[in-house]
């Protein structure tokens, strides 16, 4: 048992743990038998899987970012508003075209935030605020605060790449399927491949790391290019979503994805944590809105709670990891 | 000797390069921006800087304790919206001392959380934020505080030295002190020395919770003090959150630009203050030129970003030579030339050439993706599909009659029309707050605003037309909507000969203060305000009413103490036409069944226009229906589209009907959410009209958008001042056209204006 606990890890018991407690609460406060059994549905599963799939996309690269011990890339949400303003734009080139240039879009400005906090080593926090910042200016600029349609009429290039966020696998809808491959691929890469395992030492101790002769400033550019592409993923999905690019597409991303990668027991300092546990802090929050939004709590309340809720499972993590002993701070 | 002359310039420079940049651009903005250099205007930047400036102080000393505080922002307007809301049953020193206990308490929970709980900085602030942000929220409702007695704001406002009003005294004085005691008493020496190495300070004996709490204490306190003296000098306070984010992040920004690190254990509070300065002064200098905030953005990056190059290069250098020191003492044990070295030498140098390269990929990348994006956009454009034509007959400008009527907008609707309907206005209620909220009669003071008002004195019409007049626009933000708003006045401006200036204020009211002075030292003809916040414009059309500058107030309707101070109010009748919607609504519905209403972004004023006039009328007028819920989801897509989800989920076929507060992202939100629930019964009614919800209509998923042309709303303030500036009187308010679209009408107001 305890070898599972350890497997799993902290976060994934904590979400059970919280899970189980908020469906009580639920149920108590409720006391109404059919809503209840209208909470555990498929569809309502369905519903937090479908609200909280560009989140878990985000928070799939945003992992890496933190894991490496660079806490977090707040460029984020400028990512998803260029990759998606740059594929609408694109899309008299073609469907394909569009989503390369989008893409190359996106991930081009990850390589900018890797190359200057990787071989710079400047405070990633302070560098992709300065990018956001001046992407959000660029971006206003260039599209002289418009919204870009795509041509939607049947059978053109944008007809097409709207239907990318309404393709459905069966019951699943796609976006889904690629926050689950994402972070399937991610939870792989991060303990079964040698980048994974640089980046959990790069995080666990950058001086170490350099010393042991590994190429960091490498390794922490490559953890940004992921970032990046999953942030462009998740804008692309977003743009076609909303039928149309704009530049604060993806507002907010930026430190709901830091919450969840925390929720999920990445820790800020670096090389601790997994994608399982991503998965279950983006789940967390998921779920806590819509259990929030069942029990009729309004989204001022909401706020309180939900900051609440991620101090205390943050704080109980640590607290468990120090009582181990196997964190000193 | 040279070299180390220059060493010693650099670093001169580094240390005190808030100041250094504060002196350039100051210099480089009087001798290049129109009108920059006056009285006035530094007293507006002085002005300016207190929020940011008293935040900042609080914000270094956190910095130099190595930590981090996200939550300044959320304690801003907490503290601002405490200050207001209380003065009436406490006074001004409860109040004051009411929200400075309340910034204390957050630092204190930060404190005791990052120090006794041993929580990352970060996590607990961005949790705080949250945590502040929904109790500010709940405290004020989502609307804002005003109140009506002024001395206490007049003098905090007027200059009592020359250029210095009592507001920026107390600023300098707080920096001043803190600088003080930071750089000569030993207290101040320890916080430095527990920011910068833990362990020294351990060993010296220095309690380190103890600093790091009280670090986190002073940090709330200032927010909490920056907070309250911006609320106190407007006699007024928003909840629009623009205000405490971007407080945030130019505080942030300024304190790095300042020189203080976020490791610890340097900083000067001084030069925060003086990076603060550097920032309004550039943001002044970037409006006077008439650029917008996307200029205003960008330059702040791009600085940050210098910036925070600069100090990683300067490190990167140090630890570069840092790293060589064993491989020359190597090279000298070793002798000249030792083969062994070489190779690893040349290997390093590959390598390095090799990753010198990737700079170059990347700009070729951004480049290459930057030329595709503006051809694309071009021929995007230029398709027509999409685009935005110019307008036909754009007009030309003649002095004496122009028949603005013919005018057309890109929807082929006219800008403004002649014949209007006077609305009926009901009587007021006795005491419309003691009425419920769902009676209309508790909204009257805002759904009629400014009918019965009584205004101040106001300026006499010259009565010689509007050509050649300078109109000052003083708009809300950016926003496609926006975009548009300005194509309507500017067609309409063009056609009267007016001049035109326009600032955006970005939905933050510390900017849009600060435009207004901008726009008063301008001394225009006529300032047209849309105001950012219904309540907290009060103060800024009082400036302007006093500089005896006509105003005449646009989109957003100011409450009904603002709307003394201006001529007159045109804009959407936001409430009538929701009204309107509502009827439609519930006719469709057969009177009966639930429904949801989605809301607009708190601190916005239809936030409880566009929720509490469809639920007023339908208490009304189908009073069988029930309404099952209601919440903002900000307007956001994936908000709304969890928002309904959650709602279909639960109240399964309950639910017959949503009202939406916007028809853009939150229709998108909420078909998505119908869409997969596999309903298609759901009756949806929104408030309109962009590209967005005129599709829906037309394809049949939205049952009727309100018609509220955003040209329209541009144009028709500049009409109503070109009226008065031919000596017609104006009344008091001015609705657009009403209409509701339904899809068999949809074609007419195609193509969509944004």
């Amino acid at each position: 048992m305890k070898r599972v606990l350890d497997h799993i890890g902290v976060p994934g018991t904590c979400v059970a743990v919280l899970l189980l407690g908020c469906i009580g609460v639920f149920a108590l406060v409720t006391g109404e038998d059919h809503v209840l059994s209208r909470f555990l549905t498929v569809e309502n599963v369905m519903t937090i899987l479908n609200a909280v799939a560009l989140l878990g996309i985000v928070a799939s690269g945003m992992a890496f970012v933190t894991y490496s011990g660079n806490l977090a890339d707040l460029s984020v949400p400028s990512i998803m508003a260029f990759s998606g303003c740059v594929t609408v734009a694109a899309l008299p080139f073609g469907l394909a075209l569009a989503l390369v240039c989008g893409m190359a879009a996106g991930m081009s400005i990850g390589m900018l935030n890797g190359l200057v906090i990787g071989r710079f080593r400047a405070n990633p926090i302070l560098w992709t605020l300065a990018v956001a910042f001046f992407m959000e200016g660029f971006m206003r600029f260039t599209w002289g605060n418009k919204q870009v349609y795509p041509d939607t009429e049947p059978g053109t290039a944008g007809a097409a790449f709207i239907h990318i966020s309404q393709i459905m696998a069966g019951p699943v809808p796609l976006v889904v399927l690629v926050m689950l491959g994402m972070l399937v691929t991610g939870h792989l890469v991060m303990i079964g491949t040698r980048f994974g395992r640089e980046s959990r030492y790069v995080g666990s101790s950058r001086a170490a790391a350099e010393t042991s002769g590994l190429r960091v400033s490498r390794l922490v550019t490559l953890n940004f290019v992921v970032a990046a592409f999953a942030a462009s993923v998740a804008g692309i999905f977003l743009t076609s979503t909303k039928k149309l690019g704009l530049f604060d597409t993806g507002q907010g991303y930026d430190f709901k994805a830091v919450t969840a990668v925390v929720i999920g027991g990445v820790m800020l300092s670096g090389g601790r944590g997994n994608m399982l546990g991503v998965l279950g802090g983006v789940l967390v929050m998921g779920i806590l809105e819509n259990i929030m939004t069942f029990c009729g709590i309004t989204s001022f309340r909401q706020n309180i709670l939900t900051g609440v809720v991620f101090i205390v499972i943050v704080g109980l993590q640590q607290h468990w990891l120090r009582r181990g002993g196997r964190d000193a701070e | 000797m040279r070299s180390e002359r220059k060493t010693a310039v650099t670093r001169w420079l580094n240390n005190n390069r808030a100041p250094v940049m504060l002196a350039a651009v100051f210099t480089l903005m009087s001798l290049s921006a129109p009108r920059f250099l006056s009285v006035d205007n530094v007293t507006t930047i002085l002005n300016g800087a207190c929020l940011n400036g008293i935040a900042a102080i609080g914000f270094t000393l956190i910095f130099i304790l190595g930590r981090l505080d996200l939550s300044i922002g959320a304690v801003v307007m907490l503290c601002g919206m405490l200050t207001i809301g209380l003065q009436p049953s406490i006074g001004w020193p409860g109040s004051i001392g009411a929200a400075l206990l309340a910034g204390c308490a957050v630092g204190v929970v930060n404190g005791l959380l990052v120090v006794k709980a041993r929580i990352n900085a970060f996590i607990v602030t961005l949790g705080t934020m949250t945590i502040v942000m929904g109790l500010m929220y709940l405290y004020s409702g989502g609307g804002s505080k005003n109140i009506t007695d002024w001395r206490f704001a007049d003098w905090l406002t007027e200059p009592v030295l020359p250029l210095l009003t009592p507001m920026v005294l107390v600023t300098i004085l707080l920096v001043a002190a803190t600088q003080v005691v930071l750089k000569f008493t030993r207290v101040g020496r320890n916080l430095v020395m527990v920011g910068g190495n833990a362990e020294t300070a351990w060993l010296a004996g220095l309690n380190r919770d103890r600093y790091l709490i009280a670090g986190f204490l002073l940090c709330g306190l200032y927010a909490a003090i920056a907070g309250s003296i911006f609320a106190a000098g407007l006699s007024t306070m928003t909840s629009e959150p623009t205000l405490g984010m971007r407080t945030l992040l130019t505080v942030l920004a300024a304190v790095i630009i300042g020189g203080t690190t976020m490791t610890g254990g340097k900083g000067s509070v001084l030069n925060s203050y003086f990076a603060v300065l550097m920032l309004t002064t550039l943001f002044n200098g970037i409006w006077k030129f008439g650029w917008g905030f996307e200029v205003q953005i960008f330059v702040n990056g791009l600085i940050l970003a210098l910036v925070v190059l600069y100090e990683a290069y300067a490190i990167y250098r140090h630890e570069l030579l840092k790293g060589l020191r064993p491989d020359l003492v190597k090279e000298v044990e070793a002798g000249w030339g030792a083969p062994v070295d070489d190779s690893e030498q040349e290997e390093g140098e590959d390598a390095m050439h090799q990753k010198d390269r990737l700079p170059l990929i990347c700009l070729t990348i951004v480049a290459v993706v930057g030329i595709v994006a503006i051809t694309a956009m071009y021929f995007h454009h230029a398709s027509g599909r999409g685009g935005y034509a110019q307008p036909a007959n754009t007009g030309t400008p003649a002095a004496s009659e122009v028949d603005v009527y013919t005018l057309c907008g890109t929807d082929n609707q006219p800008y403004v029309v002649k014949e209007l309907e006077t609305p009926v206005i009901p009587p007021r209620p006795q005491d419309p707050a003691a009425l419920p909220k769902t009676d209309a009669g508790h909204w009257w003071d805002i759904e009629y605003a400014g009918w019965k008002v009584e205004k101040t004195v106001m300026p006499e019409s010259p009565g010689d037309g509007p050509a050649g007049k300078l109109i000052v626009l003083l708009r809300a933000g950016d926003h496609p909507y926006w975009t548009a708003y300005l194509r309507g006045f500017n067609a309409l401006a063009k056609a009267y000969g007016f001049r035109v200036k326009s600032f955006s204020g970005n939905w933050n009211i510390d900017l849009q203060s600060q435009q207004t002075d901008l726009a008063i030292s301008e001394r225009p003809d006529m300032i047209i305000l849309a105001p950012v916040d219904t309540t907290a414009c009060t103060p800024l059309l009082r400036r302007i009413n006093k500089a005896g500058i006509p105003c005449i107030t646009s989109n957003t309707i100011p409450c009904n103490e603002a709307m003394r101070y201006c001529l007159a109010w045109t804009g959407p009748d936001d409430w009538g036409q929701m009204r309107m919607l509502a009827r439609v609504f519930a006719d469709a519905m057969d009177k009966k069944g639930g429904y949801a209403i989605v809301r607009h972004m708190p601190g916005s004023s239809p936030f409880f226009s566009r929720t509490f006039a469809p639920v007023s009328e339908l208490g009304t007028y189908a009073p069988d229906m029930e309404l099952l819920a209601m919440d903002t989801s900000n307007l956001k897509m994936e908000s709304t589209m969890q928002l309904v989800g959650a709602w279909l989920t639960k109240f399964g076929d309950e639910l017959k009907g949503l009202v939406l507060a916007g028809d853009g992202f939150a229709l998108t939100g909420a078909l998505e959410a119908l869409r997969k629930a596999n309903r298609t019964d759901v009756i949806i009614v929104a408030a309109g009209n962009c590209k967005t919800g005129m599709d829906a209509v037309k394809d049949g998923q939205v049952l009727a958008i309100s018609y509220q042309s955003a040209e329209g709303d541009g144009a028709s303030c500049v009409h109503a001042a070109a009226e008065w500036f031919q000596g017609r009187t104006l009344e008091p308010v001015r609705y657009l056209r009403k209409h509701i679209i339904k899809q068999k009408d949809v074609d007419d107001f195609m193509p969509a204006q944004w």
